[in-house]
């Protein structure tokens, strides 16, 4: 899928990128979305109206939401579109783009634009509009996307539909990065401040109208670049929290829920709702801050909670799930082949050792940790996450804050870690996953340090240059085995991407990356 | 009453003993305030031995989930599998407290407050009358809410904040008694014997606000717990893992469609102590003749 | 005539008075006297996460390097002024992000508050035309019934009944916050009952106590007995009466209502204040806050006056009892 034509001067070199398993190529997008509709006869027209159960995650400023950072939901590409797109296997396939390309040591990539892109407001997509959403993305002040202020040390226009990348260090894996929810491709404006504001992309729906507390509305843009695609007429997405999903749907004002609550899968059930779950999706970490005199300094005491936590009980209680895999205290997920679980699933005998050990023979009080309900179960979750810490001995609150304001309420002492949290975590590629617990990463190590930091920290580095499958699978195995050896922060688990839809509605499938979201393009409604 | 009689004399009753003795029979012959009383005294015990009576602890998870009544759970178990009877019966103490411990403290910082500002009156009166009208003119839920920004939503806290909100209600029910009461022969007489104002107040006018103080102190008991449990409704009150009915009715609300209990029986216990109040309250005002309370939701 | 004006001026004054102290409660009550509003409001086991530059720095933004009673002057200047500054967390104008979401509650709120009355009436006429019938011992116990209900449960029943199952609202209020006012007062109508039902309740057990209490004066027993039908009673003698002590609770009960409005927001998810009011303090938000406090307090106050100068209107006694007040 790959374009073969050269346009790096000198020898390029084509990569498998990440996930994506040896030999196998991935699927291009087109072909993806045309396997969906195929044998079935699509309808043009209808409405989707979904509700979403996940709290706006950007602040809630009701006159932002046309901007990509700001959208009501991660749902961004209904109305946006990126340069590549990460495909329901986790590989990474252009979108905008037609084909990207490395030099041999990855520090330079190329990227061939698609031609016949349009924006909403009738403007041709160009270099010039690619690189400066680039340049905004990457902007140390007003930029959102961290992977690309991380990697990115510039860019330019190669032509009217070519764009390089130059990158600090090597990354193999770049290609995930332009696939992130908020480093979509934007109108260019002379002040890169300015862009974004207008609500003009290259999606699949024109924005209409957007309350970003609540609701937004979007219709079919005619000129798509896919040809003859959405079928849709309308899209609505609305914040819908709390009982607001199941009385949406049973009234029929929603055809669709994204991230239902699993709790109330029975009711959405018996309201002739169709659930569909991806293989993964995003994951709960716990943020333990080491640059302050607490007793999980010690790494037994970070052993001992790891050890404690009933992982496999959350995926019975609150997912419903006993198959679910369960977080092995890095950022890496169950659906990655390089996933290493950790050794001992639960050991409460042996945690209560290590305590002892530790100076905490008749358990320990350890500082509240905050959370956000980012997920309907998310408080029921916490709760069983407490008692299960208690069973050990070990007294834990998990403390609810709300959603919007919460990365500033986090953020706002202990700099540059912040308060003890869990922070919600999307599903990866194994370089973004790992470089998390990385010196890349100020926060989420939580103030890791030491040799086995340092070795780790060598081992990234050492992985974004390798070219070899193989030897770099190695290389991510032993970084997770270290992680587990030191515990830096811990990693509960995750749930499901899930979409529930309306049995009329066709082709809404649940993405593991949800933000990478049910591709519109395939999805359309009976009458 | 002349002035000559100087005894302290209860006002608008003939005789002590009968009056000690009447109403209360009156009481007890009526069925809806025997209703009211024996709901309370329901509410106070439950209130007082759940954690004693309760068949399992309020935070062990005992069931992989919402599970249907059964014999070693008589109401089923929620959503995380903890027992919900356990819950159910636990559910009102932390509201109850506040709510005794708060009206308690703005009962009697109110009666003090009232019984000046009635019985001195002048500047002090208009001092504490405004104070009290500015108070009164912010809606009561928002000042509870804005209260709990300020001092935190422990159980301490949280009492005092009841006792500050219902204070200005309790000052001017006071204020307008002891202003009648104050015209009245017997304060005339104390005053003509020289007795200083301590006496005057506690000694003449507080015996005869008793009755109203009970009634007040009902309902504003009853307003209380209502606006704790919708605080904690909102998710500005009691938290997890705390039991509270206005917490418990806001979770069942996701589970409404298949397991409506989760909804209906926080609701009702809740409502069946807020109508014992009130049925009990009615009876004890009416037997004791008390008007002129300002009840409110 | 011009004692009627010269009390309204006073009441007017009174109102005034009584707005500057509410501004003073609402200044206590968000930034809280003596000390250090920062010690006393960050519990001691979050403190270790402040370093003093923390604390320092923070003090700075939250004006608590200033005295309290330059912090008065400031916060009391703007909220008198309606000049609520800007949020902390965007520094935005408070007033822009409020203003919509007002105007909405508003509307809401000023259909309750005329409607409550009107039914509370309607239900009290009727039921005091047979004291102890059948039609007063249901009208009363239901709303007994209705007022030992918490709001946000009746809210929440209301949903499920008149939207689910018969299908007669809309469950999720889809709409901006933005939207044209006949928008937001065609999905009022779900919330407006939910509101009304516990105000009813309130409204009816004063009013019905009132009328008993003056059917039964000699006065109406003696027009009683002249042949003066029944309902000409209620109507013309006892409801006078007892619609005096009703609008005397005019604050109290816009004060409910908008105590409602909080929770019945919450319960609909309506666009309005009371939801803002939710998110500014849980967000620690104090400027909004205040204003929203503030601004409810204002509501509470001028209808206050309205109800007091319809009493004057209603009631010529009234007007000499007042004076001597």
């Amino acid at each position: 899928m790959l374009s073969r034509r050269d346009f790096l001067a000198g020898s390029a070199v084509i990569i498998g990128v990440g996930a994506l398993p040896k030999g196998a190529a991935a699927q291009p997008l087109t072909d993806f979305v045309d396997s969906l509709i195929e044998g079935q006869s699509p309808r043009q027209g209808g409405r989707l109206v979904y509700g979403n159960p996940v709290p706006n995650w950007a602040l809630g400023q009701s006159d932002r939401g046309q901007h990509p950072y700001y959208f009501m939901d991660i749902q961004t590409r209904g109305i946006w579109n990126a340069l590549t797109w990460v495909d329901e296997d986790l590989n990474v396939v252009p979108e905008l783009a037609e084909s990207f390309v490395s030099n041999d040591d990855a520090t330079v990539w190329d990227y061939k634009l698609r031609e016949g892109v349009f924006f909403h407001d009738g403007k041709e997509f160009t270099s010039e509009d690619a690189v400066a959403s680039a340049r905004l993305h990457a902007h140390p002040k007003f930029g959102g996307v961290g992977f690309f202020k991380q990697d990115i040390k510039s860019v330019e226009a190669r032509g009217k539909y070519g764009v390089r990348f130059h990158l600090n260090r090597p990354n193999v894996e770049f290609p995930h990065a332009t696939a992130e929810y908020r480093a979509m491709m934007l109108p260019a404006r002379e002040n890169l401040e300015e862009m974004g504001y207008d609500g003009i992309g290259t999606g699949p729906f024109k924005l209409v109208e957007i309350d970003n507390k609540r609701q937004f509305l979007a219709t079919r843009f005619e000129n798509y670049w896919m040809p003859n695609k959405p079928y849709i007429e309308e899209l609505q997405g609305v914040l819908a929290m709390g009982q607001s999903a199941i009385n949406g749907f049973q009234s029929g004002q929603f055809n669709a829920i994204y991230n239902a609550d699993p709790g109330q899968f029975d009711q959405f059930g018996s309201a002739g709702g169709v659930v569909n779950s991806a293989p993964s999706g995003d994951q709960f970490w716990l943020v333990l801050p080491k640059n302050m005199n607490l007793p999980w300094n010690d790494v037994r005491v970070r052993k001992a909670m790891s050890l404690a936590i009933d992982r496999p009980k959350i995926n019975r209680i609150i997912y419903g799930d006993p198959e679910g895999w369960t977080g092995n205290d890095t950022h890496m997920n169950g659906v990655n082949k390089e996933f290493q679980p950790r050794a001992v699933e639960r050991d409460v005998a042996e945690a209560r050792r290590l305590l002892a050990e530790a100076g905490y023979p008749n358990g320990i009080d350890l500082p509240a940790i905050f959370y956000c309900p980012g997920y309907p179960e998310e408080p029921r979750l916490w709760a069983v996450v407490g008692e299960s810490l208690k069973e050990a001995g070990i007294n834990l609150e998990f403390a609810e804050r709300p959603c919007d304001g919460f990365n500033p309420f986090t953020m706002a002492v202990n700099k540059p870690i912040g308060r003890p949290r869990r922070n919600l975590v999307g599903a990866r590629n194994p370089n973004i996953n790992l470089s998390r617990l990385s010196q890349l990463n100020d926060a989420e190590p939580g103030g890791w340090s030491g040799p086995g930091y340092d070795r780790y920290n060598a081992l990234l580095t050492r992985a974004a240059a390798e070219m070899d499958d193989d030897a770099r699978l190695a290389i991510y195995q032993e970084m997770q085995a270290i992680a587990q050896e030191e515990v830096p922060g811990i990693m509960i688990g995750g749930r499901r991407t899930n979409v529930v839809s309306a049995a009329n509605v066709h082709n809404l499938r649940a993405h593991t990356q949800l933000w990478q979201g049910p591709r519109y393009e395939s999805v359309w409604i009976d009458a | 009453m002349t002035v000559e009689s100087f005894a302290p004399m209860p006002l608008a009753a003939p005789a002590a003993p009968i009056a000690r003795n009447r109403p209360l029979r009156r009481v007890l012959a009526s069925p809806l305030t025997m209703i009211g009383l024996v709901l309370v005294a329901f509410h106070l015990s439950l209130a007082l031995f759940a954690p004693l009576i309760a068949p399992y602890s309020i935070s062990a998870i005992l069931t992989d989930g919402l599970t249907p009544p059964s014999a070693q759970h008589w109401l089923g178990t929620d959503q995380i599998g903890r027992d919900y009877l356990s819950r159910l019966m636990s559910g009102g103490r932390v509201a109850l407290l506040v709510a005794l411990a708060g009206v308690s403290g703005s009962v009697l910082i109110g009666t003090f407050l009232g019984l000046l500002a009635g019985y001195v009156g002048g500047w002090l009166d208009d001092a504490i009358m405004r104070l009290t009208d500015a108070l009164m003119a912010i809606p009561e839920l928002l000042l509870i809410a804005i209260l709990v920004l300020t001092f935190g939503k422990e159980i301490g806290s949280l009492s005092l904040i009841v006792a500050i909100v219902y204070t200005p209600g309790v000052v001017r029910v006071v204020r307008a008694k002891t202003i009648m009461i104050a015209s009245l022969d017997f304060v005339r007489a104390a005053e003509l014997r020289g007795e200083r104002l301590g006496f005057v107040l506690m000694r003449e006018i507080a015996p005869n606000l008793l009755g109203l103080l009970a009634v007040e102190f009902a309902i504003r008991v009853s307003s209380a717990i209502l606006k704790i449990s919708a605080l904690s409704f909102l998710g500005l009150g009691i938290s997890q893992p705390t039991p509270d009915w206005g917490l418990m009715v806001q979770e069942a609300m996701s589970v409404v469609f298949t397991d409506p209990w989760f909804l209906i029986l926080p609701a009702i216990t809740l409502s069946s102590l807020i109508i014992g109040i009130n049925f009990a309250v009615d009876g004890l005002a009416r037997a004791y003749g008390v008007t002129g309370t300002e009840t409110d939701l | 005539m011009y004692a009627v004006l010269a009390l309204i001026v006073r009441r007017l004054l009174l109102s005034g008075v009584i707005l500057v102290l509410v501004s003073g409660t609402v200044f206590i009550g968000t930034e809280i006297l003596p000390g250090d509003a920062l010690d006393a409001t960050i519990p001691a086991d979050e403190l270790m996460y402040y370093s003093d530059d923390d604390l320092a720095r923070m003090r700075a933004e939250l004006g608590l390097d200033k005295s309290a009673a330059e912090r008065f002057v400031n916060v009391f200047r703007g909220l008198v002024t309606f000049d609520f500054g800007v949020t902390l967390m965007t520094q935005e104008s408070v007033i822009d992000s409020i203003i919509h979401p007002l105007l909405n509650s508003l509307i809401m709120a000023s259909v309750a508050i005329v409607l409550t009355p009107l039914v509370s009436v309607v239900l009290g006429v009727w039921a005091a035309l047979k004291p102890g019938g059948r039609i007063d011992g249901a009208v009363s116990g239901a709303t007994l019934f209705a007022y030992s209900m918490p709001d946000f449960v009746v809210g929440n029943v209301f949903v499920i009944v008149f939207a689910i199952w018969l299908g007669l609202a809309p469950a999720v209020l889809m709409i901006t916050e933005s939207a044209p006012w006949y928008q937001i007062l065609a999905v009022s109508v779900l919330p407006v009952l939910a509101l009304t039902v516990s105000g009813v309740a309130y409204q009816f057990r004063l009013l019905r106590a009132g009328m008993v209490e003056a059917l039964g004066s000699e006065f109406i027993e003696r027009a009683r007995l002249s042949g003066v039908p029944e309902w000409r009673l209620v109507i013309t003698h006892a409801l006078p009466a007892a619609l005096v002590p009703m609008l005397n609770g005019t604050a109290q009960f816009v004060a409910g209502i908008i105590s409602g409005v909080v929770v019945i927001e919450a319960v609909f998810k309506f666009p309005g204040i009371g939801i803002e009011l939710i998110r500014s303090i849980s967000q620690r938000e104090v400027p909004t806050v205040q204003a929203i406090t503030f601004l409810a307090a204002f509501a509470v106050i001028a209808s206050n006056l309205l109800a007091d100068i319809s009493i004057l209107a209603l009631d010529p006694r009234v007007r000499r009892a007042r004076n001597d007040r």
